[in-house]
């Protein structure tokens, strides 16, 4: 408990922060008289509670639970010991998503990134991280409560899981639950993937033979088989975007990712001949179906090359003259006053130019490094996020060094995959396409060769200064290799806050590491004269 | 074919008491959920557990199929968790004098935490009932967790080497529980060991409905899970 009352006051210092409230129910008498006596004591804890932003309950009987989980963004479960954690279960099947300690049965019930993230145990400073998320992009809630809710009626409800006891003791055995060889997540997959045949068979008129599991880490996938062939089929539900986890944004930016702006995207890039072809598509259930494309297994730099272009040719004549006038005279605002308005100026001239993209969507993009890492600096002095001094100090010295040392790069955005790599380059009848086109942004700068050369965690492997070497080598022109080396910053910067917000210090701290040579590789490549 | 006679031994926590009052959170309703379940199968069930308050009758009956059994081991009053094996000898000596659980009436024994899995050991020679045994707590992984000897005693120790060699069957309710009983536990043949999660009351625990939509939505749902539920027992009854 006492983790949870640390992880508040924490919550409490933060900036940009919505007004929020903790209700912590369940205990006896002692414990809700001391918590109450605790709450008197100490002053930060009176505050809240004379605020009406701490209500200690005590007992809640089961029925009134049910109500407590289904009227809360999220349910926070720090225990330092736990077989199974019923209450985890039971607030997921309310539609309330979960913050637990990462121990005992909350890694067999909670989905990281699904249903609920796990934080390291007695991490006041994880937890309040992660519990940001939540708080600054309530669709978070929505959409892992929906999941939730799904995955528990699925395999936790007590007639399922009473059915497989009563096999056992009637002397059948019962199917192992899960199999040693499948991730919560890939088995929470198989019921959306099952779930969607049925849709899927009426879309396209032909019986499903096979449906094999291609999803990446956001969005589920499948490749199935049916008498007239392969098909890849696209799985949409309405999610938050990535960043609004991250960042504080306001609520007009982090609208949730709707079916009609992927489709849009699939359609844009059926025209140009980027994507591959078509098949069938149906709002209603959510579905794409596009023609299988194989993987292009020797995909090297001659296909990255051709696709960058096809992006940059695609992306020329889209985008509204005017919208690309004021994205450029946001870019030399905020150059001239770095300043909060500035940056919002900027955020809502980026909206605009991508909106063609998004089916007319205004919604937040990354779409400049240096104007990323000017927000980094700002939401730091801020305390946006609770981080240990060491992190923000050399996250802050990374991104100043490099935003003195040179000046805004102003320049029209270009089109980029947003997320190109080997694995998303296929071969369809010859033609070099791409998939996985939901990042697609226009952009400034060499975004995509930054992506594709640092993709797979490959980052870690070489140190810095030979990763800007390369870089060095790659982009003869000079505001390039600025802008390429300000999305490398950025790719690092954001892979912390990243792993900050999903309860992952470990891995924040390995990125961490991997800036110390940035000051080093700076000077070695001539980006800090 | 005479129904499966199932014992279930709760011997910490009334299956009857509510969740969450008093010493108590909310797994002993493991096993009311299980009984209720059995019984809906077509099992006879009898819930054996400690009386803990003079105000709980000691013998109840539900129907035909399921009766509750309070035995006097201890005060009549809740008492801590890791006080009871203070009265296990009572309990054990209890359980003997009642006929309805003896060996040849009883098709299985399932014990719900070391103490009651004792007692079950205590009770039937191995081998002469079916005993499935549920972990729910382990103690040498508590111990090694930095728990106290006064929380995890010597005596629980010792109870789970003979209770787990007296199971048939021992169910842990997480895949990390049954790593913890591999790990520490090498020599229980790995296919005795099976991991069943613990389920929960759907109905009472649903989302509230956001507009009337979702009361239809909710409506069509549970009709079509009562369906599936259904084929699935038809398929395989």
């Amino acid at each position: 408990m006492s983790t949870l009352l640390d992880a508040l006051l924490i919550l409490d210092g933060l900036a940009a922060l919505p007004a929020f409230g903790l209700w912590i129910a369940g205990g006896d008498d002692a414990e809700r008289d001391f918590l109450l006596q605790l709450s008197l004591i100490h002053p930060g804890l009176a505050r809240l509670r004379r605020e009406g932003r701490l209500q200690v309950w005590g007992h809640v009987e089961v029925e009134g639970m049910a109500e407590l989980y289904s009227r809360s963004s999220v349910t926070v479960v720090p225990s330092t010991f736990e077989q199974f954690g019923l209450v985890a279960v039971e607030a997921m099947a309310c539609g309330c998503p979960v913050v637990a300690s990462r121990i005992g049965g909350f890694q067999d019930t909670v989905i990281e990134g699904l249903t609920g993230e796990l934080v390291p145990v007695d991490c006041a400073q994880s937890l309040a991280n992660v519990l940001t998320g939540y708080l600054r992009n309530p669709q978070r809630s929505v959409w892992q409560g929906a999941n939730g809710h799904g995955w528990v009626r699925a395999h936790f409800s007590a007639d399922d899981v009473y059915d497989r006891f009563f096999a056992l003791i009637s002397r059948q055995t019962p199917a192992p639950f899960p199999p040693a060889d499948e991730s919560l997540a890939f088995r929470w997959r198989q019921d959306v993937i099952r779930a969607a045949i049925p849709k899927l068979e009426r879309l396209m008129g032909e019986r499903v033979l096979e449906a094999a599991d291609v999803s990446d880490r956001t969005q589920t996938s499948a490749r199935v088989r049916t008498s007239a062939g392969l098909a890849h089929v696209k799985i949409v539900r309405t999610r938050p975007p990535t960043a609004s986890i991250i960042f504080p944004l306001a609520p007009e930016q982090r609208p949730p990712v709707q079916f009609r702006e992927i489709i849009a995207r699939y359609r844009a890039f059926q025209e140009s001949g980027l994507a591959p072809r078509l098949l069938h598509v149906c709002e209603a259930d959510g579905l794409v179906v596009t023609r299988w494309a194989e993987p292009a297994e020797d995909a090297g730099h001659a296909a990255r090359e051709a696709l960058m272009q096809g992006f940059a040719r695609f992306g020329e004549d889209r985008v509204d003259a005017e919208d690309l006038a004021a994205f450029r005279n946001a870019i030399e605002r905020v150059a001239a006053e770095g300043t909060a308005d500035a940056i919002a100026a900027f955020d809502a001239a980026s909206a605009a130019v991508n909106r063609s993209l998004n089916g007319g969507v205004l919604r937040f993009h990354r779409t400049h490094p240096q104007v990323e890492l000017l927000r980094l600096v700002r939401h730091l002095e801020q305390r946006v996020w609770a981080l240990p001094e060491r992190i923000v100090a050399r996250m802050v010295s990374v991104a100043t060094t490099f935003l003195s040392a040179r000046a805004f790069v102003v320049e029209f955005p270009r089109l980029a995959h947003g997320s190109l790599k080997p694995a998303h380059v296929l071969r369809d009848e010859g033609r070099v396409v791409a998939c996985d086109l939901d990042n697609s942004v226009y952009a400034v700068g060499p975004l995509d060769l930054i992506h594709w050369q640092h993709s797979d965690g490959r980052i870690h492997q070489r140190p810095m200064v030979d990763a800007l070497r390369d870089l060095r080598g790659l982009i003869p022109d000079e505001s390039q290799f600025v802008l390429g080396t300000a999305w490398l910053l950025v790719y690092v910067l954001h892979r912390i806050l990243d792993r900050v917000v999903k309860g992952n210090p470990l891995g924040a701290d390995r990125f961490c590491d991997y800036l110390l040579g940035f000051h080093e590789a700076a000077y070695a490549t001539g980006l800090i004269p | 074919m005479a129904p499966i006679h199932v014992a279930l031994f709760c011997l910490t926590d009334d299956p009857f008491e509510p969740a969450g009052h008093g010493p108590r959170g909310g797994s002993h309703k493991v096993m009311f959920d299980l009984g209720r379940h059995l019984v809906r199968r077509g099992a006879r069930v009898t819930f054996v557990t400690r009386r803990d308050s003079l105000e709980k009758p000691a013998t109840q009956d539900f129907g035909e199929l399921c009766r509750i059994i309070r035995v006097a081991a201890g005060p009549p009053q809740p008492i801590p968790y890791y006080r009871y094996e203070l009265y296990l000898d009572e309990a054990a000596l209890a359980v003997t004098a009642i006929p309805e659980l003896q060996a040849r009436r009883v098709t299985t024994a399932v014990s719900y935490n070391w103490n009651s899995g004792l007692v079950v050991a205590r009770l039937y020679p191995r081998g002469a009932v079916d005993h499935v045994h549920y972990v729910l707590a382990l103690g040498r992984a508590r111990r090694a967790a930095g728990e106290s000897p006064e929380k995890v005693s010597d005596a629980w120790l010792q109870a789970e080497d003979t209770v787990f060699s007296h199971a048939s069957r021992i169910v842990t309710c997480s895949t990390s529980e049954r790593a913890e009983l591999a790990a520490f536990y090498p020599s229980i043949d790995a296919s005795c060991i099976h991991y069943v999660p613990l389920g929960i009351d759907t109905e009472v625990f649903d989302r509230r409905p956001r507009n009337p939509g979702d009361l239809v939505r909710r409506s069509a749902a549970r009709f079509q899970e009562g369906i599936e539920h259904a084929s699935r027992r038809a398929a395989d009854p």
